[in-house]
């Protein structure tokens, strides 16, 4: 079921009811058939019964010793802690924790698909069922009761898991600090562990920060000075720009041939320094490329007068990008690499696009163009948007001209500029800090205090195999990893000094800026990496300030309380099997609901429209086509029936307790929004066909 | 009279088991049509699989019918508003076994929502009534004999002071005592103004104290609804009884019946039932309180 509950819950206004109107008004169309069909019993309704039949379901279920599951599952987790590899200490106490949040979250999920599959059956097959059906208790009261009376249960197994969680952490907390202060007593540590050990003793590894997170991070070649309308980025396939576009396809008219769609670049440049002789290897070719395509004129020659050393232009990379940053595939004759001849940027270059590929890229809706900088030593400009696209019109001195769109996420930028993509997001570049390129995350309305320092938490992974230019560094050699931050105000201009912090690649490394900086909430920290050769990975997530410490106790009550609420959700499904079921038909039932939307999910683009055709054309390509066809349509419909089931079933992947637990980031109250939102409007509908199902069954085997 | 009047009215109340397919199984109950009078002791019998606990499970709404209406103290049978006062034991005391004698008491007042203060005094006066002494209500009902089982089932059915008792073979697993006490208990009930309906094929039981009897076969009604008194009457036979006559005036009275053309005359000693002579022993054998 597709809910859009990430919205904090006092955000629930106008837009999250047009959101989620469809299952609200299943949800009350549910509520409506309840209250005609059973309204008499919802009126007679007495908590009083309901509590009676929940304490007993309660003392059953603890007779039946399931409370003898939990100390199993503790020792479960004091063993498998013992297996772990952690990078660091904190590490090990976040593995710690979530091997803690796990076990209880299996163990409660268990324990409540069992007690709750079963009671039913039970109940009718010993015959108790006569004993309470035969009293002034409805059939609904009685399904409360047990769902209340399982839910008891299921709070006492996590409040038991919570309490050794707790305790168990805090014990682990302990013994590795310990630890810490006898590393630090001994001395002789790296620069970056010493740091981070210093951290760890004077700030303790059981965080629950409120942290706060970046926009969105991009990498210029060098942070712009104050009055320099340009953002720049550096050539040598090292950084890009991405321009936005949404274009309706029927809104402009598509020409014919190899130029049906124009893309008009303006870009000014700047060669920086002398190219390296392979550097000056590569230049040459895209230059002899570009004039074998009629792009560059051949350079003049008059006999007998040696040629004057030739001014190569830049080159810039074209490529399109589909909404989901995939590369939409070029056609072979598409350009790819175009000069660009006025460093001034004032002349565009004009790039031909073909008829059947500007089909393709219009009929993604919103796309990409990005320029990747080609040219090695080489920068470019970035003012207004850089790419424009031209179409044709009915007068051709006046094509139609389209703007790019803003950026969502960068305060009306019409662009942005990136690193080179890695496995680990962006890359930047290590080098001196006078040459080196700066990532820039960008903070936006984001208040903070702006007295003393606030603390930056860097993580990020560092890989060797870049580019390295000079000799005096050899590839193999392990440097260890510096990097420097800055915080610049957005509002006043003001930029702190450079803070160095020494890093290990996966490693949370710890820095204090200036808080002074941060006032008013729109500012940027900047990233360089000092060290050559080696390319830091970059996203948003890499870094995060903290704006103060939560109670890690409270945290664990947060999460076991997303536990808490998934454990009703299991046990509305289970009674709800169970009350047409067997029991051990209903357990699997339950399960196949439980992970059915999920497990949809997992499969990706194997359930999306179209994969009917394309297995049945790698299975059966010689098949006849009417038996083709056949296929296809049955493989079509089945997919298309997964999928429409899913959308029907809860998905548990929002009772997500774990995500803030392992990022040691505090779990605010409106992240419980989602799981509850889930259990409500899936869970009345649940348990009112739990109620149609029961009064239309015949307890008496 | 008012079909609201009688305490339970059947009109053609057919019962039919059907397979997985939906096809016809089993025809519990055929057609029966029945009518039991405010507070009366009403008998069902039969041999098993005759229908009545079919008849007694629609009536509670444990079932429901497949033809024919069924009214409960003037409502639909199987309506929960009517289960207030209604008290049912069931043929076996199917309860929940790991609560004991007081707390599963408790646990049906709380479903009747009566008051703490109510129960505190009710559960240990049905306690007394029903014979479990106070070791015996501590114990879990895991723990209880087949007996203390049928007795703490009875509590259950009377914790709510109900009009209405159906009873599914009270007296099976309680001993003598037991069962004298149970029949005993019966007939207090018809005397303070209740209606019950007793199933039973313990034929003894159901003379001791049944007003009314109807008899089902098959799920059929072999014989309608009447006085057991009628039922059982022998008209063509008298019988007269004395205390202290010696043999010479037992002879006399022989020879003039004999002169009174009565040939087949049979003056004999009357025997007590085996029910009487083993409650007279034990009582005469108990220790005296």
């Amino acid at each position: 079921m597709i809910f859009h509950a990430a919205l904090p819950l006092a955000a629930l206004p106008m837009q999250w009811i047009m959101w989620n109107l469809p299952l609200l008004v299943a949800a009350l169309i549910v509520l409506a058939c309840l209250v005609l069909y059973g309204g008499k019993d919802l009126i007679r309704l007495s908590p009083l019964r309901v509590r009676a039949v929940a304490s007993v379901c309660f003392h059953e279920s603890i007779r039946r010793r399931v409370l003898w599951l939990t100390p199993l599952a503790i020792l479960g987790v004091v063993l498998v802690s013992q297996f772990q590899h952690p990078l660091d200490e904190q590490d090990s106490v976040r593995q710690a924790t979530r091997f803690c949040v796990f076990t209880a979250g299996l163990l409660v999920v268990v324990a409540t698909i069992i007690l709750a599959c079963t009671n039913l059956p039970r109940e009718i097959e010993n015959r108790v069922i006569y004993t309470i059906v035969t009293k002034p208790i409805s059939r609904l009261e009685i399904l409360i009761g047990k769902v209340v009376g399982f839910s008891s249960v299921a709070a006492l197994i996590l409040i038991i898991m919570g309490v050794f969680s707790w305790g168990y952490l805090k014990v682990q907390e302990w013994r590795l600090i310990e630890g810490i202060k006898q590393q630090i007593s001994v001395g002789g540590l790296d620069a970056a562990t010493a740091q981070t050990l210093k951290y760890y003793r004077d700030h303790g590894l059981l965080n629950a920060r409120d942290y706060r997170g970046a926009l969105d991070v991009q990498a210029f070649s060098a942070y712009p000075a104050p009055g320099d309308k340009l953002r720049w980025f550096n050539g040598g396939n090292e950084q890009q720009v991405l321009v936005p576009f949404q274009v309706d396809p029927g809104s402009v008219q598509i020409g014919d041939g190899d130029a049906a769609m124009l893309l008009a670049i303006s870009l000014p440049w700047v060669q920086q320094r002398a190219l390296t002789p392979d550097e000056l290897q590569s230049v040459t070719q895209m230059v002899e490329s570009a004039r074998s395509q009629g792009m560059l004129p051949a350079p003049l020659t008059v006999p007998g007068i040696a040629a004057a050393p030739e001014q190569f232009p830049a080159f810039v990379r074209v490529e399109f990008y589909g909404p989901d940053m995939a590369r939409i595939p070029e056609e072979a004759r598409a350009h790819k690499v175009v000069p660009v001849m006025d460093a001034t940027g004032r002349t565009a270059v004009i790039v031909p696009v073909s008829a059947s590929y500007a089909q393709k890229i219009l009929s993604t809706g919103a796309f990409y163009v990005s320029l990747l900088g080609a040219s090695p030593g080489v920068r470019y400009g970035v003012g207004d948007p850089p790419v424009s696209l031209l179409f044709p019109s009915n007068d051709p001195q006046k094509p139609t001209v389209v703007k790019s769109r803003q950026f969502n996420s960068t305060e009306g930028a019409s662009c942005m500029i990136i690193g080179r993509s890695g496995q680990n997001g962006q890359q930047l570049r290590g080098d001196e800090a006078a040459t080196a390129p700066v990532g820039v995350f960008a903070f936006r309305k984001r208040a903070l205090p702006s007295t003393g320092t606030m603390t930056v938490e860097i993580r990020s992974v560092v890989d060797e195999q870049g580019v390295v230019r000079r000799n005096d560094f050899a590839l193999d050699t392990h440097m260890p990893t510096v990097v420097e931050l800055s915080v610049v105000n957005r509002q006043t201009g003001n930029a702190s000094t450079w803070v160095r912090v020494p890093l290990e690649s996966r490693r949370t490394a710890y820095a204090e800026l200036p808080a002074e900086y941060l006032a008013g909430g729109n500012f940027d920290v900047l990233v360089r990496c000092l060290t050559p050769g080696q390319w830091l990975g970059l996203n948003p997530a890499t870094l995060r300030l903290s704006a103060g410490d939560g109670s890690f106790a409270l945290n664990l009550f947060k999460s076991y309380l997303v536990l808490w609420l998934l454990s009703v959700l299991v046990i509305m499904v289970a009674i709800l099997c169970s009350t047409f079921l067997s029991w051990p038909i209903a357990v699997v039932l339950t399960v196949v609901i439980l992970l059915g939307h999920w497990g949809v999910m997992q499969l990706g683009e194997m359930a999306t429209p179209g994969v009917g055709r394309q297995v049945v054309n790698d299975l059966f390509a010689g098949a006849a086509p009417a038996v083709t066809e056949t296929l296809t349509r049955s493989m079509e419909s089945l997919t298309s029936l997964t999928r429409n089931m899913a959308a029907f079933l809860p998905d548990i992947s929002r009772f997500a307790a774990m995500d803030d637990l392992s990022l040691g980031s505090e779990m605010p109250w409106g992240r419980l929004a989602a799981p509850l939102i889930i259990l409500v409007l899936f869970g009345l509908q649940i348990v009112a066909l739990s109620y149609v199902f029961f009064r239309n069954k015949e307890v008496a085997p | 009279m008012n079909v609201q009047d009688y305490a339970v009215h059947t009109q053609g109340l057919t019962k039919v088991y059907k397979d997985f397919w939906g096809r016809d199984k089993v025809r519990a109950l055929d057609n029966l049509d029945l009518s039991i009078n405010r507070g009366e002791v009403f008998g069902l019998l039969g041999p098993n699989g005759s229908g009545k606990s079919t008849t007694i499970k629609l009536l509670l709404g444990l079932i429901f019918p497949s033809g024919g209406s069924a009214e409960v103290l003037g409502q639909a049978a199987g309506s929960t508003v009517i289960n207030e006062r209604i008290g049912f034991l069931p043929e076996e005391s199917y309860l929940y076994k790991f609560l004991n004698g007081e707390e599963i008491l408790r646990f049906y007042g709380r479903l009747f929502r009566i008051p703490r203060k109510e129960l505190n005094r009710r559960v240990p006066e049905l306690l007394d009534i029903v014979g479990l002494d106070d070791k015996a209500r501590k114990r879990k009902l895991r723990e209880y004999s087949k007996g203390m089982a049928r007795r703490i089932g009875l509590a259950q059915a009377l914790i709510n002071n109900p009009d209405l008792i159906l009873l599914d073979e009270p007296t099976t697993g309680l001993d003598p005592i037991g069962t004298r006490e149970m029949k005993d208990l019966i007939i207090s009930l018809k005397q303070q103004g209740k209606t019950v309906l007793l199933c039973s094929h313990l034929l003894a039981d159901v003379q001791d104290v049944c007003d009314r009897i109807i008899i089902l076969f098959r799920g059929q009604t072999v014989q309608k609804p009447a006085p057991v008194s009628d039922l059982l009457q022998v008209r063509d036979i008298a019988q007269i009884q004395t205390r202290g006559l010696n043999p010479q005036q037992i002879e006399d009275i022989k020879a003039h019946l004999v002169h009174m053309g009565v040939n087949d005359a049979n003056v004999t000693h009357p025997t007590t039932t085996l029910e009487d002579l083993f409650l007279r022993v034990v009582r005469e054998n108990s220790p005296k309180q």
